[in-house]
């Protein structure tokens, strides 16, 4: 069972010509770690702010199908009653802190669900260790450096420990260490709590192999969803999308065209790329022996 | 005599109002024509730097020469003959009404000609792409539209140092095409580059030298392809190398390791069979 389904989407925004989505239809599942990529306006940001109900229950336009959430239609909750079930970090994280320091910011969203003070606690210090500024606590949320601010705003997230975590481009400001850990938490937290993630990004190449599903959006559509290595076989199709392929993917290809390797080998991430190339070299290093 | 530095801090100190000290003792030295890449944790002082530069900052103590003028001293239009920034979020940069007003501020109020200012805006809005979005407002477009349509305010004038803190963050992958060969095309004519990112495999592909921030202090600084094919120093500063140069450093002899930049230089490696030594 899914605890998202969207059916047969289509969204327009108050005096546009183009829909936003044209006819989208996307199931989440519990525990599964979802990539949603596309490029520059291919419609993720519409999808995600779908996906916890900001559309259509704040953000006006002409909507068509069925956005079912948690087994009710998504416009049937009351104000808030959505962020207990879906969390959502915004792509401007700026756009979405207002509290006068970040323990509060944090705290806000559990505060909100009527948690027991000492969990909140405990929550807040975890989320805010996660994203590796608990030593900001005591700052207030305007005075942090960019990345920092992009933590703050997942923090505010996983502290609410949603059934599901929306992050719109989450990765772009945070230090390759922040991306790293991030992943690393996010991948946790659908194994062991099977919290569903959902990830939006115009690049792929850090968490190629943390995904369970890659769903690719352009000009509005949904084009494909489906495994990791069948969505994203081609790096041409990507690049036409807008989508930056993963360099190890490059890597592979050419290997492919050049016959160092076989198609049966090709890689896409860091972990097959090393079991490929030593295979390559154990072979290599025998034959000489 | 050699000519002055285009840029140079020393020992510049800065603390914000909340009594953050952000900047702790920054020495930096940028020659003309010079491309650095800036790199280091989030918050490790690498915009408070660059706010620096163009003269929104003044530091607490230290001393910040531009074109061997020193900063404090200098009016905002003066300086931003000679140095461009692009800010890390857009939106704290854009204010005019049509992407074609945003981009033509710049270069009318460094005293252009109407007819240059005009030439200006179209060349660079043509390699930003966003000519057809001429009349548009800008902080209705995109996010990764608003990031171009700063770009092409920045570039379009032709400063002879330009400092991007995170150009390529919400761009997409032909959006980070185009930026990147209209920030080359300034390059080429001599100008000097800060160019701040978190994306390393970009900083290999654009700057020669490389700066390492961390807690406010520079804490590396060097020969570019040097310190990105070191990743012992990188994992130190919390910068993780990119999948390409971890492969290379799992799989290659360390000399053929700190040579890869590119998936193309792998290729000729494996090719060469240049692998590490089996222990
Ligand atoms: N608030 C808005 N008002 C009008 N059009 C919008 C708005 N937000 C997005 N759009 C348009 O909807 C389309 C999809 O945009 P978006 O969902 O932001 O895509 P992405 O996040 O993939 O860049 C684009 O054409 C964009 O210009
Ligand atoms: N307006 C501000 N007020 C107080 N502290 C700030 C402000 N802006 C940034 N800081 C702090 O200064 C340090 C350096 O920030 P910044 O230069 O933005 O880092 P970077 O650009 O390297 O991520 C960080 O610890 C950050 O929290
Ligand atoms: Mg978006
Ligand atoms: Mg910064």
């Amino acid at each position: 069972m899914s605890i998202i389904s969207i059916r047969q989407v289509s969204f327009r925004y108050p005096k546009q010509d183009a829909p936003a989505l044209s006819n989208v239809s996307l199931d989440i599942f519990p525990g599964e770690l979802l990539a949603l990529i596309g490029g520059d306006r291919a419609g993720k940001t519409t999808l995600c702010h779908m996906l916890n109900g900001l559309i259509p229950n704040l953000i006006r336009g002409e909507l068509a199908g069925e956005i079912i959430i948690d087994g009710k239609p998504s416009s049937s909750y009351p104000q808030g009653g959505i962020s207990r079930i879906v969390g959502l970090s915004l792509q401007d994280p700026e756009s979405q802190l207002f509290t006068a320091t970040v323990e509060e910011e944090v705290a806000f969203g559990p505060e909100n669900l009527s948690i027991p003070p000492e969990e909140i606690d405990r929550r807040v210090t975890w989320a805010l260790e996660v994203m590796g500024i608990e030593n900001l606590r005591k700052k207030s949320p305007s005075a942090l450096s960019g990345g920092q601010k992009q933590r703050l705003a997942i923090a505010s997230v996983l502290s609410m420990l949603p059934k599901v975590i929306v992050l719109d481009e989450p990765l772009g400001m945070l230090d390759p260490r922040g991306r790293r850990d991030l992943i690393e938490i996010l991948s946790r937290l659908a194994k062991e709590k099977g919290i569903s993630v959902v990830i939006s990004e115009s690049r792929i190449d850090e968490f190629i192999e943390i995904c369970d599903r890659v769903a690719i959006m352009h000009n509005g559509s949904l084009i494909s969803s489906g495994s990791p290595s069948d969505a994203i076989a081609s790096s041409d199709t990507l690049k036409t999308y807008g989508i930056e392929p993963p360099r190890l993917q490059i890597l592979s290809e050419l290997m492919i065209s050049e016959n160092l390797i076989s198609q049966k080998q090709s890689f896409l991430g860091e972990r097959r790329a090393n079991e490929v190339l030593k295979s390559l070299i154990d072979r290599e290093k025998g034959g000489v022996v | 005599m050699n000519p002055p530095p285009i840029a140079d801090l020393t020992d510049v100190s800065f603390t914000y109002e909340d009594g953050t000290r952000a900047l702790d003792g920054v020495s930096l030295r940028i020659k003309s024509g010079e491309r650095i890449g800036l790199i280091g944790e989030n918050g490790a002082g690498k915009s408070t730097l660059c706010k620096h530069l163009n003269g929104l900052f003044h530091p607490a103590k230290g001393k910040v020469l531009i074109d061997g003028e020193d900063v404090a001293k200098s009016k905002a239009s003066h300086l931003a003959r000679t140095v461009g920034y692009l800010f890390q979020n857009p939106d704290h940069q854009i204010f005019k009404s049509t992407v074609y007003d945003e981009v033509a501020f710049g270069p009318k109020n460094i005293g252009l000609r109407d007819n240059e200012v005009a030439d200006r805006v179209e060349r660079y809005l043509e390699l930003t792409g966003l000519s057809d979005l001429a009349k548009s407002p800008p902080l209705m477009l995109s996010f990764g539209l608003r990031r171009m349509v700063t770009i092409a305010s920045v570039l379009s004038m032709e400063q002879r140092l330009i400092i991007l803190d995170e150009p390529t963050a919400w761009l997409d992958y032909g959006q980070a095409v185009l930026a990147k060969e209209a920030i080359r095309g300034r390059l080429a004519s001599g100008a000097a580059m800060i160019l701040v990112t978190h994306d390393l495999q970009l900083v290999a592909e654009m700057a020669d030298r490389v700066v390492i921030m961390s807690g406010g202090r520079v804490v590396a600084d060097g020969d570019a392809k040097k310190i990105l094919s070191d990743p012992d120093i990188l994992m130190k500063y919390g910068l993780d190398p990119p999948p390409l140069t971890k492969l290379a450093n799992e799989l290659l002899s360390e000399e053929a390791a700190s040579e890869i930049f590119a998936v193309a230089d792998f290729i000729n490696a494996v090719k060469k069979k240049k692998w590490k030594a089996s222990k």
